[in-house]
């Protein structure tokens, strides 16, 4: 799937503009539809952020046989190669090439003939081919061959005119940095400007897409991730909080952690659609008590998700098992997971794969194990925050009841400074729950709920252990 | 004529006697002129270009275009102005007008007594169907928006 709507995308804007898709429903989510019809948009980004692939896969997705695409090639890659290596892509399709999608390749004539010959050539193209959308790759190289910064102007100028005359939707694309925005006249001509650009990270690189100006329409603003596959780009446009209904109230029902004592402590179970953390050290049993939360769910029929990044599928299976006592076919299919290794996590592709299980199976418990390993992937603490308050307020919104894990120093129960205190996760969860390990002549486990809003819990600080089952409180 | 073949030679051979219905078109744009001119030609109409609103009224007096299609944001006297003007004068009344704008002015131009609307910008199909509908006499088949 190529980033699928992950929440409810933004309304096209009310005043009637036609759109012309992406081919990505992630991208068109994040334009507000799609981009504006006969406009003239600006692709930018570094070489290898995927501004080719993207237009390339907008040609495939818009070919038509009576109004083709039209790709033209100038100076940056020979059209062999670009042709050569997008018929390695699932969405690519022989059949519509020379028919539907026009490549054609001007490098010659503007060698030739100067700049001029691209506005000559694309007149010529929309008496001949009535081209419906034409993408110009690379546009930027067209600054190599003009004599002056005046003669640049006239000639995007004189462009822009036709391409603003005639009923076509056009793309450049170009290795564009930021900071020739403002000082390239194609961007004062374009309607809507998109950057693809890739930050580096220690172990693997995160790539993410911003929309920097759309005329006439509104789009999601701020940083959407998205990566490159073998079947295109798949977006994932960055969560923002959901719009709570005038009549929308919080549900009163509670439903069982999973372990007695604990519910017991916490004034008759958690409510339901609550997001609830539990903070401890290493071996404190955030795990067990987030698998107990978790079965609990499948014994009741409900259908939950589990997404972990330290234990594989395997080990969580045997812990299931033993915990458990083994489940039936019927109960193991409610059970869904998402086993991500930390260096592989990107936050804004665990975000979309979560909603979307959400949304095809029903989900009503969901466990995130754990929260660090999310705040190394994003590197970012005010993201982290930002992300899982949205998304945990859209789990509120559909009465998804949601556990968290967030690992501790040993002996600190839950402390109110550093990483803790930034992620504020008192505004993000309901409940909080805090589990220890005491090594003064033994180690003693301990267990405490700090918060539980709306209930009456038990202020103690109880003693409690993990037996092959689950914990067991005192 | 081929579709490749040079359109500006239709528009220096309008005022020449023609069996081609003659479309008077109003527009200082070079690219809308060069694109209208080319896509009328292949359709199988005459055109004849005016750069402005007094010369377009004076054209067509004596031109008798089959049709008149222009911009509204024209010089000197717009292309709202220049359509109630042909069909206030009784030599001219009779050609029927299509303001093709870049401007969604719909009921203005239907006030203005044009006979059909047309927003830019310039889709070749939808230009010479209304075209071919108001000579025909026809209720044109596209009109308002270039959707």
């Amino acid at each position: 799937m190529s980033g699928a709507h992950r929440q409810p995308p933004i309304p096209a804007a009310s005043n009637g503009l036609r759109r012309v898709t992406t081919g990505n429903p992630g991208a068109d989510a994040i334009l507000g539809g799609g981009f504006p019809s006969n406009s003239i948009n600006v692709i930018m980004g570094a070489p290898g952020t995927g501004k080719t692939m993207f237009a390339q896969q907008l040609a495939l997705h818009n070919a038509d046989p009576e109004r083709p695409v039209l790709y033209l090639t100038t100076l940056s890659e020979p059209l062999a190669k670009v042709v050569t290596y997008l018929q390695q892509l699932s969405f690519f399709d022989e059949s519509k090439v020379g028919t539907a999608v026009r490549y054609e390749d001007l490098g010659a004539a503007l060698i030739q003939h100067g700049i001029g010959a691209l506005v000559s050539h694309v007149r010529d193209a929309i008496k001949r081919l009535s081209p419906h959308i034409i993408i110009i790759d690379s546009f930027k190289a067209i600054h190599d061959l003009s004599t002056s910064a005046a003669d640049l102007r006239r000639f995007v100028s004189d462009l822009a005119g036709l391409l603003s005359a005639y009923d076509t939707t056009t793309f450049l694309v170009g290795e564009y940095s930021e900071d020739e925005i403002s000082s390239y006249p194609e961007f004062a001509v374009a309607d809507a400007i998109v950057e693809l650009a890739r930050r580096k990270r220690t172990t693997s690189d995160e790539r993410y897409v911003r929309v920097s100006k759309l005329r006439g329409s509104a789009y999601r603003e701020g940083l959407h991730g998205f990566r490159i596959t073998a079947g295109g780009l798949e977006f994932y446009p960055r969560l923002v909080s959901p719009e709570f209904p005038r009549n929308y109230l919080p549900a009163v029902d509670r439903i069982s952690i999973g372990i007695a004592g604990l519910d017991k402590m916490l004034g008759g179970g958690l409510l339901k659609g609550s997001c609830t953390l539990i903070a401890g050290p290493t071996g404190s049993g955030k795990t067990t008590t987030a698998l107990q939360f978790a079965l609990e769910g499948v014994r009741q029929g409900e259908p939950i998700l589990f997404v972990n990044f330290q234990e594989n599928p395997s080990q969580l299976g045997r812990a299931i098992e033993a915990m458990s006592g083994g489940l039936d076919e019927q109960t193991l299919q409610r059970w869904n997971a998402i086993y991500l290794s930390p260096v592989e996590l990107q936050i804004d592709s665990l975000i979309g794969r979560s909603f979307d299980l959400i949304r095809e199976t029903g989900i009503r418990r969901l466990v995130i194990d754990g929260i660090g390993d999310l705040l190394l992937a994003a590197g970012d603490v005010q993201r982290v925050h930002d992300y899982v308050y949205a998304f945990t307020q859209h789990l509120a919104r559909n009465d998804v009841s949601s556990l968290l894990t967030f690992e501790i120093a040993m002996g600190h129960r839950y402390p109110a400074s550093g990483l803790t205190e930034q992620l504020r996760f008192s505004a993000l969860t309901d409940a909080i729950i805090s589990l220890d390990i005491d090594a003064t002549d033994r180690l003693r486990r301990t267990i405490c709920v700090l918060k539980c809003r709306n209930s009456s819990h038990d202020l103690a600080i109880r003693e409690m252990e993990i037996t092959a089952t689950g914990l067991r409180i005192a | 004529m081929s579709r490749d073949s040079d359109p500006t030679q239709s528009v220096r051979s309008a005022i020449v006697p023609s069996a081609r219905a003659l479309i008077l078109c109003v527009d200082r744009d070079p690219h809308i002129r060069e694109l209208e001119a080319y896509f009328l030609d292949q359709a199988g109409f005459a055109v004849h270009f005016a750069e402005d609103g007094a010369q377009a009224l004076e054209l067509a007096r004596t031109l008798k275009p089959s049709i008149v299609i222009t911009e509204i944001l024209v010089p000197g006297l717009d292309g709202l102005a220049l359509c109630h003007q042909l069909k206030v004068t009784s030599e001219t009344r009779h050609i029927p007008v299509v303001v093709f704008s870049i401007l969604a002015a719909e009921a203005r131009a239907q006030e203005a007594g044009a006979e059909a609307f047309l927003r830019k910008p310039l889709a070749e199909h939808r230009l010479v169907q209304v075209a071919r509908d108001v000579l025909g006499g026809s209720k044109p088949s596209a009109t308002s928006d270039s959707a």
